[in-house]
């Protein structure tokens, strides 16, 4: 007996949650840096689609904070400010599976934003044709 | 005869899309800090005939940057914390000036802290050039010497 899967649908796994974003480091005379982190994703094509990729927040960052996301993708997209609203982060996929492509995230603070406890944020992805 | 089974298992889109999530962690952690640029070069002074003298520096900085949360406000005091108190005759004075805090002007330094800035907002950054003033009187009464002193300022509530 032979089995056949056939894949009719995109397939976007992540590699797990990055590391905690934590800004630290303050240079006399400046705000305080950014804190970067990374994972990795994978995206399975099937013939005849494309794949797109879309990100999101459940909430905002804290005040004077920005969180950045930039995923590795033909489409080459620069670095975007995450908002609640969904935005293409990644695109121009073909068939096939591509793996290992880069997730990267900046966190920045201006000393306005003062001291920010640990607080955890979802980034939502969507995975459109 | 062999019968050659195929089953085919056929996923249906759900919805169009696909959906996926990760949870981030942020912190922005206490950064309060003073810092300054080093210490001055020797202050040198040639007493004049009465056995007076006075020689100023401000070639060093301090930065200050506070993002505390709460109300209290922050102050700078300055205190000698080696080589002991100044000779008889003597006096080394300092001055901080300040854009985000009030600034108690030209103090003498001593073995006991003084308050130099006052009111810096809890959440601000500032740098600004730290005036030292080293005088004698009686000049005569000792002999020429080189003076080592450590001056400490200190970033605290108040």
């Amino acid at each position: 007996m032979v089995s056949l899967l056939f894949l009719s649908t995109l397939l976007f796994t992540v590699s797990g949650s990055p590391d905690p974003l934590i800004v630290r480091s303050c240079l006399p005379g400046r705000a305080p840096e950014k804190a970067v982190s990374a994972t990795t994703y994978t995206l399975s094509v099937p013939p005849g689609k494309t794949g797109t990729v879309l990100a999101s927040l459940d909430m905002p960052t804290p005040p004077h904070t920005t969180l950045k996301i930039q995923l590795e993708s033909p489409g080459k997209i620069p670095p975007l400010t995450l908002t609640q609203t969904p935005q293409t982060v990644a695109s121009g996929f073909k068939e096939g599976t591509h793996t290992n492509l880069r997730i990267s995230y900046e966190y920045t603070a201006s000393v306005k934003a003062g001291v920010v406890p640990p607080t955890l944020r979802t980034v939502f992805f969507t995975i459109l044709d | 005869m062999y019968a050659l089974v195929l089953a085919l298992l056929l996923t249906l889109p759900l919805f169009g899309g696909n959906t996926s999530f990760q949870m981030l962690a942020v912190e922005v952690p206490s950064t309060t800090s003073i810092t300054t640029s080093g210490s001055p070069p020797t202050l040198a002074l040639t007493i004049s005939s009465s056995g007076s003298g006075s020689v100023s520096n401000s070639s060093t900085t301090y930065t200050v940057v506070t993002n505390a949360n709460g109300r209290n406000t922050f102050k700078i005091t300055g205190a000698i914390t080696a080589g002991g108190a100044m000779p008889n005759s003597t006096s080394l004075r300092i001055r901080l000036p300040s854009s985000i805090g009030i600034s108690k002007g030209t103090q003498t330094l001593s073995t006991s802290s003084v308050d130099l800035v006052s009111g810096i907002p809890v959440l601000g950054t500032d740098t600004a050039a730290i005036v030292y003033t080293f005088s004698v009187t009686n000049g005569y009464t000792f002999p020429a010497q080189t003076l080592t002193r450590t001056v400490t300022l200190t970033l605290t509530n108040g």
